[in-house]
């Protein structure tokens, strides 16, 4: 009876002009999408390389980084097709202020990148994630809202039960045949995408180390589907009219797509405010000013005392070097706590603004396909991590060899304590690890997970309460 | 007549859960969305604000901005509640990099607000803008697509029509009906929005934010008139309500969510740009090579000219500060080559800035006007614009960057002195150092620029508006009761 049942409804779908429609919308968006991502990419691959060249021909010294200052570029993703992510706002550079400074440097990030063309934020990227989380999701929709209902409408389901029909076969094979004939598009879709840009040799990657990422990409995307799938399905269960279960739908899709994820980002910000970055900054370098100042008054008043306790020229030197080498380590010690508290503080607010999104499957999906396309935060900390180690990396082998004396008789000689012309060190970027990102985006598939049985045991159990009468 | 069809069409409506819907997310959401935007923009205030006094609390003479460099930074816009537009992407200062030489100081655009909350460019804003665009957008749908195909369905327009009715009467009284409602809907949610807004401190009464806070308002009736007859076309078109909402829903999703995509990706393979990152790079090599080019140039002017080529540099600067005529007459010389190559410099970066602005801007035009093919990018470009969210905001900030570059080469740069005698370099200032730093102040894009730049956006919106009502109407006017 299953295999009747469900052959009549993936007949029933694959002659309707509903499944000419999304074949049509996803053989021509998702291809597109890809392609334009891919294409998007090289461009920016293209800039980076390009930023780097000129930045390695004109930093061949040490004496270099000292006068321009040192700057690490961040790669863009070639994943970025499948969720730009944050990849557009998050900095692109990290740089020293151009200016020969002593140590401790601090890199401060900027984006650049984003000036290129600003009309493109106007509308936001077509990706995979907004092919997937609006335009699929929609045609789930569109997809289910009749299913059942209609069939109450038209009296077909009446006639049907009337049979010696057992109801959860009835429903089972709806869903079976239904989500079957809305994945086969999507599915054909993406490896029409795929075999294309090995077609034009645009595959940016080695198979490998991305297939982890397509695949998880790939089960987000039918977790999300079949979210919305069931919750049709429950709707459809719900209603006696096909007009109602679409416009419940089309509210439920308003509010699960566009009202909530936006809404816990702004009461995350309400609840627990944070101070902006900028006047991080600002306060950091208030730090600095001070710390010098204290540091100059205290070699000063060494200056000043050297005479008097006959200390030889030497040993004011070395005592100068220890004061400011104290001052250094104390200067280290107050930025590592200003970042470490706001650091804390941020971590806090975006954490209540991820896990009250999580109430909307569509956030459940968009924030784990950011990660996996290492356009997210994850990636953003990493490229955090690499800055740090690329500071103390130029504290050690530039910025400490940097010395400031002041002199007896007025005056500050300023000079490098190494070799001007050796090479200077390399920003070294690094990718997040795959564990990383399944660790992040578990709760997530979880959270998905439960959404998709909740839904379609809802419906399920609503269809098998259903009044015939 | 028109009247009972109005009242009809009204009550019919009103009666309708979906009213009840759309009074319950007028109310809530747009109030909401005012609040949160306004906290936020508070928050940001108070950001810019503290920076403010941070910076000028470090900056307050010449020295110190020519030690520290300078920076001015750029206020949030208290109407990004309207839209929020591309504001996160905007530049939020203007930094000088490196040392502020004779030479002039080089200024960047620095955007570190974005950092600030990820969460919010992930998953969007809850701007008037994307709330009329989407929300309202979908209440309009839904006020409108059985307002013709329904009564089709239950045959009820066949018996309106048996009358003496004049089917224009009818289309109209259906249109202005559904309009009237929504409109005032969406006005109850913006008076509650208003009051929450004066609540929380906002000044919707000052000369600059009234009249663009009203404009937004306006802007957002002509999107709802605008898409009540695009469902009231739909509607006409098709047979029955269920065909009619779900072909809204596909055109919604086509015309007005991925067609304003498309036209980006379009404009990219027509009209290729370069990146800002590589634009920077190139000017940086071209100062690179003028500033090599001056310095060989002084070395061989002191290595060439008679009467200084035989001095050692204390030779020279002891002879300069006697008044010697040679030594000054180098001195002279060697300051009109630098402003030779000063002005070499200036003209070589301006072409490159302005040969990849006009090739930016020919890109986003063509972007812009694709896009046009959809009201709603007219909306958001209206919204984004009003709101100080937008291209011309971006553009001003650009003009005070070049102001920004002004103050600092006329307070600090043209006042440094720098005479170079082969390798040995003396500096000094003219003037006053301890001398308080002027400040720049920030002009925001007037209204009447604002209004030139949306004209076309506007024409258009009003265009599609009548345009789908007419193509309604006639669609109403030809159709076969049988």
């Amino acid at each position: 009876m299953f295999r009747i049942l469900f052959i009549k409804e993936i007949l029933e779908n694959f002659t309707s002009r509903r499944f000419f429609i999304i074949l049509a919308l996803c053989l021509i968006l998702i291809p597109l999408g890809v392609y334009v991502g891919t294409r998007d990419y090289q461009s920016r691959l293209h800039s980076y390389q390009e930023s780097l060249r000129l930045y390695e021909e004109g930093h061949k010294w040490v004496s270099d980084v000292l006068y321009k200052g040192a700057t690490g570029f961040r790669p863009p993703s070639p994943l970025s097709f499948l969720s730009m992510g944050l990849e557009i706002v998050l900095p692109n550079v990290a740089e020293t202020r151009s200016k020969a400074t002593t140590a401790p440097v601090d890199m401060r990030f900027n984006n650049n990148q984003s000036l290129d063309n600003l009309y493109e934020f106007f509308q936001g990227p077509l990706d995979l994630v907004f092919i997937v989380s609006v335009v699929m999701t929609f045609l789930a929709i569109v997809f289910t809202y009749g299913s059942i209902s209609g069939e109450k409408e038209q009296g077909t389901l009446k006639q049907v039960l009337c049979n010696s029909v057992p109801r959860h076969q009835v429903i089972l094979s709806k869903v079976g045949a239904n989500f079957l004939v809305l994945i086969i598009p999507f599915l054909i879709a993406l490896l029409l995408s795929l075999l294309l840009l090995q077609l034009k040799g645009f595959l940016p990657f080695a198979p490998a180390s991305v297939l982890p990422y397509l695949a998880l990409a790939f089960l987000s995307s039918l977790l999300l589907i079949g979210a919305f799938f069931n919750l049709g399905l429950l709707v459809s269960s719900l209603t006696k009219q096909a007009v109602s279960a679409i416009i419940i739908l089309l509210l439920c899709w308003v509010f699960l797509f566009g009202i909530f994820p936006r809404l816990s980002v702004i009461l995350s910000q309400v609840v627990y405010p944070v101070k902006s970055q900028q006047l991080v900054a600002l306060e950091k370098n208030l730090i600095r000013v001070e710390n010098e100042k204290e540091c100059e008054a205290e070699v000063v008043k060494l200056l000043e005392s050297s005479s008097s306790s006959g200390l030889s020229e030497k040993e004011t030197m070395e005592r100068q070097e220890a004061i400011r080498e104290e001052f250094r380590a104390k200067l280290v010690g107050r930025f590592q706590k200003v970042e470490s508290e706001i650091e804390k503080k941020r971590n806090t607010q975006m954490l209540i603004a991820s896990n009250l999104a999580r109430l909307s499957p569509v956030s459940c999906f968009i924030r784990p396909l950011a990660e996996m396309s290492y356009t997210g935060l994850l990636q953003y900390q990493t490229f955090k991590e690499d800055v740090s180690r690329f500071e103390q990396t130029l504290n050690k082998e530039i910025y400490s060899k940097y010395k400031t004396v002041r002199q007896n008789k007025g005056g500050t000689n300023v000079y490098f304590d190494g070799d001007q012309a050796a090479s200077p060190p390399k920003f070294q970027y690094s990718l997040i690890s795959l564990q990383s990102v399944v660790k992040d985006i578990l709760p997530d598939f979880i959270l998905l997970t439960i959404y998709n049985i909740l839904f379609f045991a809802a419906a399920f159990v609503v269809f098998l309460r259903y009044d015939v009468r | 007549m028109f009247r009972f069809i109005f009242y009809k069409e009204l009550q019919e409506n009103i009666k309708n859960f979906r009213f009840i819907i759309a009074l319950i997310l007028c109310l809530t959401i747009i109030p909401l969305g005012f609040y949160v935007n306004y906290k936020d923009f508070q928050a940001k205030q108070k950001s810019y604000e503290e920076s403010i006094k941070l910076y000028e609390g470090s900056h307050k003479t010449i020295i110190d901005t020519q030690r520290q460099g300078g920076a001015a930074f750029r206020p949030p816009s208290p109407l990004s509640i309207l839209s929020s537009g591309i504001e996160f992407l905007l530049p939020n200062s203007i930094e000088s990099v490196g040392f502020l030489t004779e030479m002039g100081a080089q200024t960047q655009f620095n955007n570190d607000r974005s950092l600030d909350n990820p969460y919010s460019f992930l998953y969007g804003y809850l701007d008037l803008s994307f709330i009329v665009s989407v929300i309202i957008s979908v209440l309009a749908m839904l006020m409108t697509y059985n307002s013709v195909a329904g009564e089709k369905e239950r045959r009820t327009l066949g018996q309106i029509l048996s009358n003496a009715v004049p089917r224009n009467t009818v289309i109209l009284a259906k249109m202005s009906s559904s309009f009237l409602l929504m409109a005032v809907l969406f006005l109850l949610g913006i008076l509650i929005g208003i009051f929450i807004l004066i609540l929380q401190g906002f000044e919707i009464f000052s000369p600059g934010l009234f009249s663009r806070f009203f404009l937004g308002v306006g802007f957002s009736l002509l999107y709802i008139f605008t898409f009540l007859n695009f469902g009231l076309l739909v509607s006409s078109l098709n047979k029955n309500a269920i065909s009619s909402i779900v072909s809204l829903m596909f055109f919604w999703v086509l015309l007005f969510m991925i067609l304003p995509k498309g036209s980006v990706i379009l404009s990219k393979i027509i009209k290729p740009v370069k990146s800002q990152q590589v634009i920077d790079l190139e000017k940086n090599q071209i100062r690179q090579q003028i500033e090599k080019e001056e310095w060989e140039d002084i070395q061989k002017l002191r290595e060439t000219m008679p009467g200084i080529k035989e001095m050692s540099f204390k030779e020279f600067f002891k002879k300069l500060r006697e008044g010697d005529e040679k030594a000054k007459e180098y001195a002279k010389e060697q300051n009109e080559k630098r402003e030779f190559y000063k002005i070499k410099l200036e003209k070589e970066l301006n072409k490159v800035d302005s040969y990849y602005d006009n090739e930016r801007s020919l890109q986003a035009a063509i972007a812009q006007n694709i896009s046009r093919l959809s009201p709603v990018s007219c909306f958001i470009h209206l919204m984004a614009e009003t709101s100080n969210a937008g291209f011309l905001e971006y553009e001003q900030w650009k003009k005070t960057r070049s102001l920004f570059k002004q103050l600092l080469d006329t307070e600090i740069c043209s006042k440094q002195e720098h005479t170079q005698f082969g390798q040995v370099g003396t500096f000094g200032f003219k003037g006053d150092k301890n001398a308080p730093m002027p400040k720049l102040a920030y002009q925001p894009v007037s209204l009447h620029r604002i209004m030139t730049k949306a004209l076309p956006d506007f024409l258009l919106l009003i265009l599609y508006g009548v345009l789908f009502f007419a193509c309604s109407y006639v669609v109403f006017l030809r159709y076969d009761v049988r």
